[in-house]
């Protein structure tokens, strides 16, 4: 239970942090690129009731997979509210309520609720997690597994196993990254065997389950990305050229930036020391899931974001040891009278170190303009219903958002065949100085619409298209970015 | 089972994956004929597809392959005179059925080892029903297969050495003989069998039967090796992935399912908590390293696999649960998850081979790429074609082959080594570009 003044606290840190995330929201026009893949899966849902599996914009025409609980969650709020307007409330909501359950986390490995508190605050403002205009995933998937591992450290009272069940069954339908969660209950049973600490058999139980019934659900739901791709359905066919943008190898200035300097320190400095005293700490999970998540990453067999993000919310688990433990080092020493300043002391270091970072995160988030989006919107009038246009990969789901026509290629890779030849003709497309050689791509892939924004201007460091001229181009939207119809061709169109 | 044992209410309330479950009893009472059963129905049902279809009733490379062996039987591939007596006594559709006939004398001689060898019921329903519908035994024995030939010479061999008669001990060299001779992979497997056959008498009495036999197939072993110079592992017949090979979902058409793989690691935990069937350990090194060199050796490790993973089944089974209804779920979820790998095995048995170029299509750019490798004269022309459309089948009719000239062109550069025929029935060729 948590007591009346520490639940104002909380309630607090909650709201700040809500109202933060949403004002920002708000102030930043649209959403992420990413975002655009999301809202049209839950539009897809609202309408018929069905996630679009089978895509005839993406790629020109593809299968899709993906787990679909979250597009339903949001869809379910779709019903009742704008969806753009959904789409910046309830992920916010979401990684607000994180709070929450840091607290209880924080609470649960350190008794104390001043610590705990801590946590809360450090949650509500990591930089990781202050992409205020993303509807991604992992919006649900961090309080989702959070709350998972409250619930499993609470085994095995009878209401949490069932609570357990219930979200861990919502996780494995969530998000593929639920192996996070898995491989590092494996790590814990595996520093349990080693340390001789006695494993509560509820636990190996519940393990027992999740791991199975977890790979039940990626076998129905990516057996044709397994069967096609085989291990390589890890790297989800992500082009090779722009893999280490996904995987990169650990950057601890990224990490320190992303994670903010002092929980980054603190949390790193619990680890170290609690990896020696293994057996007494009560964080001996949290523990385990930090090495996991640390060995997946530096085996690239994790995108690099969504490891940070889950090893910063630990972290900031782990900040309430740290400040626990500061405190009764501070008792033992000849300043013990300061001890009640030390709280001050480190609100005040860590708003800027937090604070700052989390709204320059917020504000340096790659978000399309207002005339970007318009310009996508006018594909809808400028081009026919069957029409592929070229824009910048990320832009792609633009394209099939507002314009609501075929693109060559957006950030969603799996199951496509020949991925390496279409990327590198879609670069070829921005770079080329020959028209033979793009109307021969375009030709290839029955494009006859191009788009040039801002974006791909910065991005390949041209004002446009090298192999432009007037006989076979012609202009059709013209204003910051611009949109071309291509009027020749090296074959005779199908 | 009386009828009155068997209520839904007091089914359920004992857990449907509990032993004292009457049904769980009535099935293991009873697994001999439900086995059967299943065995038949998995084996036959890709017959009965190919049948229908009106396509080739033996499917996989490694069935023509054996079937152009068997014609040449001779002194130095001994193992193929059955098959060759096979060929020249039965029609070409019957010898489809020889897999079917091999498969379920397997079935009969293990169970009669089973019994001999008091393997728990429970056990022992498990281990085979996880085999039969493992997509490593679904696919070596609705092919000719030399791996399922050699178990069904080796489970005869082992039967015949459980014999009391003396006669009928010795008479076990012919058959443990013939599967030692196979490949080197396959001596070593039943040289393994008999060291542990030789390691169960020793401790019961005294008998020379079991060093002889060991001594027998360690000289016929090194006479492959050094005389006839056979390869370790028969094949490859497919292209080889390590991964997919082992686990069928990943896309392979043999190999075992995860959950199996999974629940195998749990099982060898068991054992060597439990210390029975140690002797399994021995197979691990060997099979994992033949494995390695080539991915044939699948057809052992699956058996190895699917061996461990029932011992892991029993065990979660037997074991008691602080949270009852969660075991429920978790063999739920496993049996779910086994039968998903063979339900997707069987998913892609019956898929489509596309053809390169269809009728139906039209003169596109296809057909002027079939054109053009039928009319190809140099290799110089036809590799390219093949090896940038992804062609790696070549199916010749005797109505093409009248078409095309003998001396050039493309009957003339199937001689190059690339190509190798697989299959030849009637005028019509298979081959294989590689």
């Amino acid at each position: 239970m948590i007591d009346k003044q520490a639940r104002k606290w909380l309630i607090a840190i909650f709201v700040v942090t809500l109202a933060t995330r949403l004002t920002l929201a708000f102030l930043i026009p649209n959403f992420t690129y990413d975002s655009y893949f999301h809202l049209r899966q839950v539009e897809h849902i609202t309408n018929t009731g069905l996630p679009l599996y089978e895509d005839p914009l993406s790629y020109g025409g593809r299968e899709l997979v993906f787990l679909p609980f979250f597009h339903y969650f949001i869809a379910l709020f779709d019903l009742f509210l704008p969806l753009e307007l959904v789409a910046k409330i309830i992920p916010n909501l979401l990684i607000a309520g994180l709070t929450i359950i840091v607290y209880l986390l924080g609470k649960k490995i350190t008794a104390d609720t001043p610590a705990a508190l801590f946590s809360a605050l450090v949650a509500g403002f990591l930089p990781i997690l202050f992409f205020t205009n993303a509807l991604t995933v992992e919006s649900l998937f961090f309080p989702l597994v959070f709350l998972a591992i409250y619930l499993f450290m609470n085994l095995p009272e009878k209401k949490y196993v069932y609570g357990y069940i219930t979200v861990f069954l919502l996780l494995s339908l969530t998000s593929s990254a639920t192996f996070l969660l898995l491989v590092g209950f494996g790590i814990y049973l595996l520093l349990s065997l080693v340390e001789g600490k006695k494993i509560n058999r509820a636990e190996l139980e519940l393990i027992l389950f999740s791991t199975f019934f977890y790979l039940w659900i990626q076998l129905i739901f990516f057996k044709s990305v397994l069967l096609q791709e085989g291990i390589g359905f890890i790297w989800q066919n992500i082009p090779s050229a722009i893999i280490a943008e996904y995987f990169p190898a650990i950057s601890i200035t990224q990490a320190l930036v992303l994670v903010s300097i002092i929980p980054f320190v603190a949390g790193i400095w619990v680890v170290y020391r609690s990896l020696f005293q293994l057996k007494n700490t009560r964080a001996f999970l949290l523990i385990s899931l930090v090495i996991s998540t640390t060995i997946l990453t530096w085996l690239r067999l994790i995108q690099f974001e969504a490891s940070l993000g889950f090893v910063s919310i630990i972290l900031a688990i782990l900040f309430a040891s740290f400040y626990q433990e500061a405190l009764i080092f501070l008792a033992k020493t000849k300043i013990a009278h300061l001890h009640r300043r030390f709280s001050l002391a480190l609100i005040i270091l860590l708003l800027p170190t937090l604070v700052y970072p989390a709204l320059a995160a917020a504000w340096q988030q790659e978000v399309p303009s207002e005339e970007e989006v318009i310009a996508f919107k006018t594909l809808q009038v400028n081009t026919p219903p069957d029409a592929r246009v070229l824009a910048l990969l990320k832009e792609g789901h633009l394209v099939t958002y507002y314009g609501q026509r075929k693109n060559l290629m957006d950030g969603q890779f799996a199951l496509i065949p020949d991925i390496e030849e279409r990327f590198a003709d879609s670069q070829l497309l921005y770079t080329t100085s020959f028209q033979t050689q793009a109307i021969g791509i375009m030709d290839k892939y029955n494009l006859r619409y191009l788009m040039i924004t801002s974006q791909a201007r910065k991005r390949f460091d041209i004002t446009i298209f090298k192999y432009f001229d007037t006989d076979c181009f012609q202009r059709i939207y013209k204003n910051e970015t611009r949109v071309y119809k291509t009027t020749c061709t090296l074959t005779t169109l199908e | 089972m009386k009828p009155n044992d068997f209520t839904w209410s007091r089914t359920l309330e004992r857990g449907i994956f509990n032993t004292d479950n009457p049904i769980f009893k009535y099935i293991i009472e009873h697994q001999q004929r439900y086995l059967l059963a299943v065995l038949i129905v998995v084996l036959f049902l890709p017959l009965l597809f190919n049948s229908l279809l009106g396509k080739p009733l033996l499917i996989g490379a490694e069935s023509y392959y054996h079937l152009s062996q068997a014609q040449l039987a001779g002194w130095r591939n001994l193992e193929y005179y059955p098959l060759s007596l096979a060929q020249n006594f039965l029609p070409e559709r019957a010898l489809a059925l020889l897999p079917i006939a091999l498969a379920i004398s397997c079935y009969f001689l293990w169970h009669w080892l089973a019994r001999r060898w008091e393997i728990p019921a429970s056990m022992n329903l498990f281990l085979v029903f996880f085999i039969i519908i493992s997509p490593w035994f679904l696919y070596a024995f609705t092919t000719l297969s030399a791996y399922g030939f050699f178990t069904f010479l080796v489970l005869l061999g082992l039967v015949l050495l459980y014999q009391k008669r003396l006669l009928f001990r010795y008479l076990a060299v012919f058959p443990l003989g013939l599967a030692a001779f196979f490949d080197l992979m396959s001596g070593v497997v039943v040289l393994l069998i008999l060291l542990l056959y030789w390691h169960s008498r020793r401790l019961k009495k005294k008998t020379k039967l079991p060093g002889v036999m060991i001594l027998f197939v360690l000289s016929l072993l090194l006479f492959q090796w050094l005389v006839l110079k056979k390869n370790l592992v028969l094949g490859p017949f497919h292209l080889q992935s390590p991964i997919s090979d082992l686990v069928s979902d990943l896309g392979g058409l043999q190999g075992v399912g995860l959950f199996m793989i999974l629940l195998a690691v749990l099982g060898m935990g068991i054992i060597w908590k439990k210390r029975q069937f140690l002797g399994a350990y021995l197979f691990v090194p060997v099979l994992i390293a033949g494995y390695l060199y080539s991915t044939q050796v699948m057809f052992f490790l699956g058996m190895l696999i699917c061996f461990f993973a029932a011992l892991g089944f029993v065990a979660l089974l037997e074991d008691q649960w602080i949270l009852q209804k969660v075991k429920e779920f978790t063999c739920l979820l496993l049996i779910l998850g086994i039968l998903f790998s063979t339900l997707s095995y069987f998913n892609r048995y019956f898929a489509e081979r596309p053809a390169f170029y269809a009728l139906r299509e039209g003169m596109n750019k296809r057909g002027e790429v079939t054109r053009a490798i039928l009319k190809a004269n140099y290799i110089q022309e036809l590799f390219p074609l093949l090896e940038a459309n992804h062609i790696s089948l070549l199916y010749l009719t005797p109505t093409l082959k009248a078409r095309l000239p003998a001396d050039q062109g493309l009957l003339f550069l199937l001689k190059n080594e690339r190509f190798k025929l697989v299959h030849s029935h009637e005028g019509s060729e298979v081959w294989v570009f590689s």
